[in-house]
Parts: structure tokens; sequence; C-alpha cells
């Protein structure tokens, strides 16, 4: 991609050439959507705060010889992914049950206007975020890239370094296993 | 792992998978965990850091450091490096010579614990009878000679003069055997050590006073003939065990050991044994490259 198409690519030059303000929008565009797709990733707030900065600190200390050849978030984000596959490595065990349940929905939800209907979508997303933790890492790493970041299926086989066929099919799996924890 | 570029950019259209839209709109729905506040402080500031401490200048492509893992940078850009890259470049040097220091006084004091341990280890079951004792005595007595030195030394024996030189070079491959073999060599030497009390005295007095002339340097050599005084004979006192066990034939000796004690022969003018013995190596070890005085040994009868 043209770094004159991709503005985060502009904004990522214009920190390499001194401009502090630039990778501070920067950050803003993408921090919320880099936490979330880590913390559902690994279930453990604190290595998702570990590698939440490992992450960004890897984007600091590469500005120099950054070279806007693809969207800026895709590049994050495998960052993001070749960093979690090395944590994952280190220390296997994750956070399950409650303390990935807490981690998760340690957020407000968002309001709802009828009581009934709050219950009822509290369950059926509660339901979802458990059906993703037990997916396997592969398909869970590709549904979050594809709803959370809304990555086409090249963009999640760049990321994940995977084909796009193999991409396609984790994807198909895993939204089948969706569905069916959902239909319940 | 692999450094991974930015992938291409895709371009084609994008099929929905059956069943997406529903999972992707409650998915919104899910909780917008966001980083906190603390978290932020420190990327930004890690930033604000990162631009004080050292510019942003693109490198020279390949001739920028890569550490092990590191998989996130992309290429370097083609650009000439500036003059931050030096102090980088500087701390390095110090680093290692640290390192470098560190490791000669290691290998140092390694190689000093060695010397100091193999002599020692050596002449353990041997207690008075090794000749790397007499040589460290009178390397011990040689900065100390007799005050009134008399009229110039006489000429020292050739042989004692020729066979100083080799001393030293016996003891360093006994040395090495010894550290190659340190069960057999013992075993060896504790037998040379039950055999040397038979060996009659005034014969080992003898080759212990030689052995000791031509142990230590030429300068002390004659010194010590010149004025035998008690320093000489405390020199030489351990050596008549250490004369005939040195040169006693044993199967299981090495051919550098059998080596050394004919050279120690010719040494103390056992010139025919040490002939008989030269002949019977070359004849064992016909390969065996002798060294060019004993070479010339074996020609002249």
């Amino acid at each position: 991609m043209d770094a004159a198409v991709d503005p985060d690519a502009m904004l990522m030059l214009a920190y390499a050439h001194g401009d502090l303000a630039a990778f501070e929008a920067l950050y803003a565009r993408h921090r919320g959507m880099l936490y979330r797709f880590l913390l559902r990733s690994v279930r453990d707030p604190h290595r998702t705060d570990e590698l939440f900065q490992e992450t960004w600190s890897r984007v600091i200390s590469a500005r120099a010889r950054y070279q806007p050849q693809a969207k800026f978030s895709t590049w994050l984000l495998q960052i993001a992914h070749n960093l979690m596959i090395d944590s994952v490595r280190r220390q296997r065990p994750m956070a399950d049950g409650d303390e990935a349940e807490t981690a998760l929905a340690n957020v407000a939800m968002p309001e709802q206007d009828q009581p009934d209907h709050t219950l009822s979508e509290f369950e059926r997303r509660r339901s979802l975020q458990r059906a993703i933790e037990q997916l396997p890492d592969e398909q869970r790493t590709a549904v979050l890239l594809r709803l959370e970041q809304e990555l086409s299926l090249e963009e999640i086989a760049a990321v994940t370094g995977a084909g796009r066929e193999t991409v396609k099919s984790r994807l198909r799996y895993a939204m089948n296993r969706l569905r069916e924890v959902l239909s319940e | 792992m692999t450094t991974p570029l930015p992938p291409q950019d895709p371009r084609e259209p994008d099929e929905a998978l059956p069943g997406e839209a529903e999972l992707a709109a409650l998915y919104r729905q899910l909780p917008q965990n966001e980083p906190g506040p603390a978290l932020d402080a420190t990327v930004l500031r890690a930033a604000a850091q990162a631009l004080e401490t050292q510019p942003a200048v693109p490198v020279e492509r390949r001739r920028a450091p890569r550490e092990p893992g590191d998989w996130v940078h992309p290429k370097p850009v083609a650009v000439t490096p500036a003059a931050p890259a030096g102090s980088a470049r500087k701390l390095r040097p110090r680093w290692l010579v640290g390192l470098s220091s560190a490791a000669a006084l290691v290998l140092a004091v390694g190689l000093a614990w060695r010397m100091h341990e193999s002599p020692r280890s050596e002449s353990a079951p041997v207690a008075s009878g090794s000749v790397a004792p007499v040589q460290a005595e009178a390397a011990t007595n040689a900065p100390m000679p007799p005050a009134p030195l008399p009229a110039p030394p006489k000429q020292p024996p050739p042989r004692i003069l020729a066979a100083a030189p080799h001393a030293p070079m016996a003891a360093k491959s006994r040395q090495a055997v010894a550290d190659k073999q340190a069960a057999p060599v013992s075993r060896d030497e504790q037998q040379l050590a039950g055999a040397a009390p038979r060996a009659p005295a005034d014969v080992t007095r003898q080759a212990s006073n030689e052995i000791a002339t031509s142990a230590t340097k030429p300068a002390v050599a004659e010194a010590a003939a010149s004025a035998p005084s008690l320093q000489s004979t405390m020199v030489a006192a351990p050596a008549p065990v250490a004369a005939a066990a040195d040169t006693a034939t044993s199967a299981s000796d090495t051919p550098t050991q059998e080596l050394d004690k004919i050279r120690l022969l010719f040494a103390q003018g056992h010139d025919d044994e040490a002939r008989q013995r030269l002949a019977a190596f070359r004849h064992a070890h016909p390969q065996w490259e002798l060294p060019p005085e004993l070479q010339a040994k074996l020609r002249k009868p």
C-alpha cells in the first residue's frame, strides 16, 4: 500500500521524523482495538498489558526503518500476534475460568433500553465470549482479527503467517462453532 | 522466527462467510476494553523518550544490527547512518573490553592454577624423586648465587650443556602426558619410585648432581660446579631416586616418555645404554620422527 493512501502510515512516517503528536494520534486510533485483540487472545490482563506495551515499544524502536508497504494496522497486529505467540510458547498455561471472565467483563456493558432484552443480550454476549475462549488458538485469532479488526482474509493470512485458504477454513470452523453455541 | 515484512495490500473483494454479519453484530456489543491510563502514559512516555534520546534517522540497509529473534523490525532504509549511531557503536567496545579482560583474567588464572597443580600432583607419589621439584628448587636458588664468586668458572661438561635445554622439554612432555593419562602415569611413577632404592647410592648421587645442573640454567650450573656449597647439596639431595627411577624402562611408557628417559641417560653419561634403548625405540617405532640431537646420537656409535 502506498503511504499516501494510508493515513496511519503517514502518521508513522511523521513520528519517525520526530513528530511526537503524530505518534499520539496514531496511538489513539489503535490503542483500543489492539488492546482488545490481545486481551481476548491471551485472556490475561497482566500479560495483555505487557504485550500491549511491548508491541508499541517495537513500533517505537522500528520507526526509523518503517516502510509503508501495507496498512499500518496490519503491521501492528502482525507484531502483536508474533509477540503473543512467543509469550504463549514461554508460558503455556493461560488464564481461564473466573479470571478470564472477570478480565473480559470488567468494562461496563452498553446500555440497553429494555431490561428483558438486556438480560437476553447479556447472556448471548457471555456465551459468545465463552465460545471464543474455547476455540483453538488459531481459530480464535482468526475470528478476533475478522470480527474485531474487520480484516480481510489476505490480511489475516499476512498477520498470522498462514495461507488464505487456511484462514478461510479456520474462520468457517470457528464461526460454525460460535453459531452452534449461540443457538443452544 | 523470521522478520515479517508488512503484508501486501489486499485489493481483491473479500467474500463474507455465512452467518458472519450476525456474529459481528453481537461481537460489537461485547465490552469495549481499553488500556488503562497508566499504560497509555507509559507508552506515550516511551515514544517521547525515544525521540529525545535518539532522533530517528534511517540507517543503512543491511548494516544495522539486528538482535537475535528480532523479527519485528522491517528492512532498513538505504540511507547513511547518522551521528547517534556512533554513540551506540562507542558503547560496544567498552563492553567488549570488559568482557575480553575478564576472559583473559580467567584464562590466566586457569593456566597458572594448572601449571601450579601439575607438578604437585606429579611429584606426590615420587615424593623426593621427581625432576620437577629439583628444577623448582634450582630455579628458586638461581637468583641467589653465592656472593663471593670465585674466578670465572670452568667450561661445564658439554653433555650437561647439551642436555640442559631438554630438561624443560622433558618436564613439559611429562606434564602433558600426566594431564592426559593421570592414573597410568602416577602408577608408573609409583613403580619407578619403588625401583629406585635398588640403585647404588654413589651412582644416584652422581646422577642427581648432573640432573640438578642440567635442569638449571648454564649460569646456575656453572655456579654450582665452581662452588659446591650447601645449596648444591640441598638441590641435589632429592634427585638420586629420580635419576634411577626416571630412566628405568617401563612397558607402559609412551614414546615421548621413553625418549625423555633416553635423553636423561645421555645426560647422565650412560651413552651405551641410551644408544641401545634408542635403537630399540627406533626399531619399535620406525615411523616416529626422532629429534635431531637423538638422530645424531643414533648415527654416531
